[in-house]
């Protein structure tokens, strides 16, 4: 179960992505998957990504080829993020002093 | 040491990545339908921000837009007219549709715009789309109510179109660059100036972009031409789509 305060991370988190695609300034999307997944929620961060991809359609250009750019970044950064939690997260936690 | 390890190997874990890839695989499965709900649900939302963000700067922004496209072209327009005075006469029965624009660059990441009207009226994919006289797109992905319209300077695209001068016309391969820019190449002995058009071949090739600046280095074989398109794309409200 998440705390109150992780639920409101989250939801702010959340507001950024969206108002990436409302406002709309796609990097502000972007900046909402990496914040999302980085902070542990990594499958809300795909699903977020998958939407947008959704609504923003195919990509042209230099990303033509990624097909799905936000849900690859989103599955990147999770990848990423699992591969550092092995070194640098919760190595040391305070309550097992 | 290990406890960490275990539970991220949880039940609950792999459930997650199985739901995960479940739902990767159906989005590309399904890309367009799911698109299609999507952009149903988020039109009307996005339809709502652009009303809301119309302010009368807003307002008289689109129409200088608009009546900037609309004027681009009359050089253009006036030696075509001549032309085709002095040949025989074919007329283009094109129909044009009406299209607002929900989103555009840079809200949208590849140089396109998602405009309020679809296969409902007739839209279908390919068709051209017009700024006043500017042909500055093309129809991409059509939906049941909204389409989504690639630009020609979508970065990566590449066209084939002609270079209008005062000593005639001149085959060229114009490329994309992104946020209403393109860019193409032509020998060193070309006459090219700024101001040049940029026509779609054909009898009814409409004017794609101008050129802004031309780069000619010392003992290069090759010029290269900076085009734009004569519309601000980012004041525009409205499009044409040819049907």
């Amino acid at each position: 179960m998440m705390s109150p305060q992780q639920r409101w991370t989250l939801a702010v988190f959340f507001a950024i992505a969206a108002a990436g695609f409302l406002v709309p300034f796609w990097p502000l999307s972007v900046l909402g998957i990496v914040l999302i997944v980085l902070s542990g929620h990594w499958f809300v961060g795909l699903v977020v990504g998958i939407l947008l991809d959704l609504a923003s359609g195919t990509p042209v250009g230099p990303v033509q080829h990624l097909y799905f750019p936000f849900t690859i970044l989103a599955v990147v950064l999770a990848l990423a993020r699992w591969w550092a939690a092995g070194y640098f997260i919760d190595r040391s936690p305070g309550d097992t002093l | 040491m290990r406890t960490t390890s275990r539970k991220r190997y949880s039940l609950g874990s792999i459930a997650a990545i199985l739901a995960a890839a479940f739902l990767v695989l159906v989005a590309v499965i399904f890309r367009h339908s799911l698109g299609g709900v999507v952009t149903a649900v988020t039109s009307p939302l996005l339809q709502l921000r652009n009303s809301w963000s119309t302010t009368e700067v807003a307002g008289l922004r689109a129409q200088l837009a608009s009546t900037t496209a609309a004027l681009a072209d009359r050089d253009l327009l006036a030696v075509e007219n001549a032309e085709l005075r002095a040949a025989f006469g074919r007329a283009t029965q094109t129909r044009h549709l009406l299209a607002g624009i929900i989103a555009r660059p840079p809200g949208t990441p590849y140089d396109t715009l998602l405009l309020d009207a679809g296969s409902d009226l007739g839209v279908v994919p390919g068709a051209p789309v017009f700024a006043g006289t500017v042909q500055i797109g093309q129809i991409d992905t059509v939906y049941g109510g909204t389409a989504r319209a690639t630009l020609y300077s979508a970065p990566g695209q590449s066209y084939q179109a002609l270079l209008t001068t005062a000593k005639g016309s001149v085959p060229i391969s114009v490329e994309g660059q992104g946020a209403g820019s393109l860019q193409a190449r032509v020998p060193a002995g070309t006459t090219a100036n700024v101001g040049d058009t940029v026509v779609f071949p054909g009898v009814a090739g409409a004017l794609m972009a101008k050129v802004s600046a031309v780069s000619a280095p010392e003992g290069e074989s090759f010029k290269t031409l900076y085009l734009h398109m004569p519309v601000n794309l980012f004041d525009l409200r409205f499009v044409y789509i040819a049907l």
